[in-house]
């Protein structure tokens, strides 16, 4: 027998890519275990855990605590029309919205963070972000958002 | 020419999975905004998927894993445009989370969704090519010609 190279079949390198793709994704469970047990950022494993609580304006009104509210949507949303007293969180980082957020909190200020209606996920985000990034435990998400506050205000509540 | 592909490729994961990685609560969240797994799936992907995009762009780099490599981040860029295009399409305010924290809003969705199908391109030619070079004669398995 002479020769000594061989060909693959057309079939082959699909097999071979699978079986070193199967071994990167083995090689990429041993980090990622170990960030599960060890990671200080791990991620919560329940929606419970990682949800923040939304609160309803009525009894947001009630409260005895300082309440900083915190705009989550878009500047044109906030130029638009506000809360009254509301900081523009900014929907890039890199806006400085958490650098105004830090400055303007003080110790047992609550805070609670509103986008458009019931159904936007900018302020349960944003809540996620400002209780990571800051570390602060007391914020909530103000339930209907800006549209059940517009509601509150027509009807005198 | 080839090889220019292979280092950007390699870089724009290294980069993604390391940014992810060192905040997986933050990259849980992310994930958690497209509304399409349950808890506690989105963790586990929070906490593989960054050490995938690693495995895979190192492996981009390593002739021996090339091919593995670029199938899988080629069916990665795959899924993070059909991920960016559901949330597009459902109005979901959310950042993409690709890289960390980012923009929200449609505009930056469109964009993010534009960078995975750049993405899913260079990975599908790439694969294109090692799967080209593949199938011709398989030098690593010659042997040295026998005598009889």
């Amino acid at each position: 027998m002479i020769s000594g190279i061989t060909k693959d079949t057309p079939a082959a390198p699909l097999l071979r890519g699978a079986r070193q793709a199967g071994l990167i994704l083995l090689v990429a469970l041993v980090p990622a275990v170990l960030a599960a047990l060890f990671h200080l950022r791990r991620p919560a494993w329940s929606r419970d855990q990682a949800m923040v609580p939304e609160v309803a304006w009525t009894a947001v009104q009630q409260w005895r605590h300082p309440v900083l509210l915190i705009d989550a949507r878009s500047a044109a949303a906030y130029e638009h029309g506000h809360i009254p007293g509301a900081l523009l969180l900014g929907t890039n980082p890199g806006d400085g919205g958490m650098v105004a957020v830090a400055r303007a909190w003080q110790p047992g200020t609550r805070l609670v963070v509103y986008c458009d209606g019931p159904d936007c996920d900018a302020a349960q985000s944003a809540a996620r972000r400002l209780r990571r990034e800051l570390g602060l435990e007391d914020v909530v998400v103000l339930k209907g958002g800006w549209s059940a506050w517009s509601e509150a205000r027509k009807q005198g509540r | 020419m080839g090889m220019i592909g292979r280092i950007i490729l390699a870089a724009v994961f290294i980069y993604a999975g390391a940014v992810k990685a060192l905040d997986p609560a933050a990259f849980a969240d992310a994930i958690d905004g497209y509304r399409l797994l349950p808890y506690p799936a989105v963790t586990v992907l929070a906490l593989y998927l960054p050490w995938l995009e690693i495995a895979g762009g190192v492996g981009v780099l390593l002739s021996r894993i090339r091919l593995g490599a670029l199938t899988l981040l080629f069916f990665l860029c795959l899924v993070f445009g059909i991920a960016v295009a559901s949330a597009w399409i459902r109005h979901l305010d959310i950042a993409c989370g690709c890289f960390g924290d980012g923009t929200i809003g449609a505009a930056a969705l469109r964009g993010s969704l534009f960078r995975s199908i750049l993405l899913a391109l260079l990975a599908g030619a790439l694969l294109w090519v090692e799967e080209a070079r593949c199938a011709g004669p398989d030098i690593s398995r010659s042997r040295p010609l026998s005598r009889r």
